[in-house]
């Protein structure tokens, strides 16, 4: 019986063209994995931009809604970057004002409502209050009334929960650098059977790569990471579009809001920072969204 | 003795073929894959150009404007350049059964990357009031 077996140079002839082989099968499966993860890459940073611009523009649309007009819209700070604000009355929560009690020296209005369970402690109300018409020390009672948004310091509640006897409790310091003699309480006072409206407000606010939300008085979260860039700008008619409308005249016509955001993927390439500096090895997402706002309830600054 | 012919040149060239063959179909499946995955970046950038079409289109247009819209530009704001064209038309009252299609005004938006031949096209109806 013939057993020959293989000659050496059949296996080193083998040997070499399995390693040829080997090698091409793993280039070809290490560039095909490295573009799949590329593209996955630029998917998952594409998404991360659009949930998050979507979002913002939610939170731009519906802001102003349940309010009169003039109150609520945006608050832009830092020059229309890093943070803004939206204002609205998200559930419509509403009572009317049956009476009030001033805290002289304290600062403190005591309004009675209806249900005090429809505000929020540590919140925002928007109430009407009847001001001078005229500013100074001897102005005479007011005539004027004037929508002013205060913070809700306490709420009194029945132990019923029935009429009458609830009351909300609200800090008027914030009064103070008004000009119309707010400060006598025998010149200014809410409007009784007016309304006091619950105050809802979603901050944005951008620290290094990190969107911080905060919806009313509720602790700060985070709400997006690898965020590289975001902006606002509003148009206004008389302006045009602005980062911030400060100086703008008349405030509560502002049409449309844009908002500009550059995503970036959390963690950077070594492959992609060598072959772009510049990037520094980062996958980047670029969207923009514009909004369009209801003109007559923004009161924007 | 036994008789050790090995391969033909024949067998060799059609296990050649077969694993040519192979090797293709994944190679094109990767590709093709890898290809879709690039483009569903170009449909969120593309959906979102065509959403705030509708945004403008929706604040500051008087109904008859609307109707007879028909525009085209180029969109720069995102990461790629997109081809977008607007053009609205009146609705059919038969596609509306009851609901009266006087204050309404149909709209078709549809957006393409520049280079690229498939578009994303979204047809809406807007109220004016």
């Amino acid at each position: 019986m013939d057993r020959r077996g293989f000659t050496l140079i059949e296996i080193l002839v083998a040997l070499v063209l399995f390693v040829v082989v080997a090698s091409m099968a793993m280039y070809l499966f290490t560039s095909q994995s490295r573009g799949w993860k590329m593209e996955s890459d630029k998917v998952s940073v594409q998404m991360m931009a659009k949930g998050t611009l979507d979002e913002l523009s939610r939170a731009a649309r519906i802001t102003g809604s349940g309010l009169p007009d003039g109150m609520g819209g945006i608050k832009v700070y830092g020059g229309g970057e890093e943070r803004a604000t939206f204002v609205s009355n998200e559930e419509g929560a509403a009572d009317t004002v049956r009476g009030y009690e001033w805290f002289n020296g304290k600062g403190l209005l005591s309004i009675a409502v209806t249900d005090s369970r429809r505000f929020s402690e540590g919140g925002y109300v928007a109430i009407q209050l009847n001001v001078p018409a005229v500013a100074g020390p001897s102005a005479p009672p007011g005539s004027v009334t004037t929508q002013y948004v205060l913070p809700v310091v306490d709420r009194v509640s029945s132990s019923n929960g029935g009429c009458g006897s609830d009351s909300i409790v609200l800090d008027v310091r914030a009064l103070e650098g008004a000009p119309n003699f707010w400060n006598q309480p025998g010149n200014i006072w809410p409007v009784t059977v007016g309304l006091v409206q619950k105050l809802d407000s979603t901050t944005y606010r951008k620290s290094n790569d990190t969107l911080f939300l905060r919806r009313n008085t509720l602790p700060e979260a985070v709400f997006a990471i690898g965020v590289d860039t975001l902006r606002f700008q509003y148009l206004h008619p008389a302006v045009g579009w602005r980062d911030s409308l400060s100086g703008a005249a008349p405030a509560n016509v502002v049409s449309k809001v844009r908002i500009r955001l550059v995503m970036r993927s959390l963690k950077p390439d070594s492959k992609l920072k060598k072959d772009a500096p510049s990037t520094r090895g980062y996958r980047f997402s670029r969207l923009e969204m514009e909004v369009g706002l209801r003109t007559t309830a923004l009161n924007n600054r | 003795m036994k008789h050790r012919n090995g391969l033909s040149m024949l067998e060799v060239l059609i296990a050649l073929v077969v694993l040519g063959l192979v090797v293709a179909f994944f190679a094109q499946a990767s590709h093709i894959t890898q290809r879709t995955t690039g483009r569903a970046v170009d449909w969120i950038q593309e959906g979102t150009v065509i959403e705030k079409t509708v945004e403008n289109l929706r604040v500051g247009h008087t109904l008859d404007r609307l109707r007879t819209f028909d525009s085209s530009w180029t969109d720069h704001s995102g990461q790629v350049a997109i081809q977008v064209t607007a053009r609205g038309a009146v609705p059919d009252p038969a596609a509306f059964g009851d609901v009266p299609t006087s204050n309404l005004a149909l709209m078709t938006i549809s957006a393409r990357r520049t280079a690229y031949k498939d578009s994303v096209v979204v047809t809406t109806v807007m109220w004016v009031p």
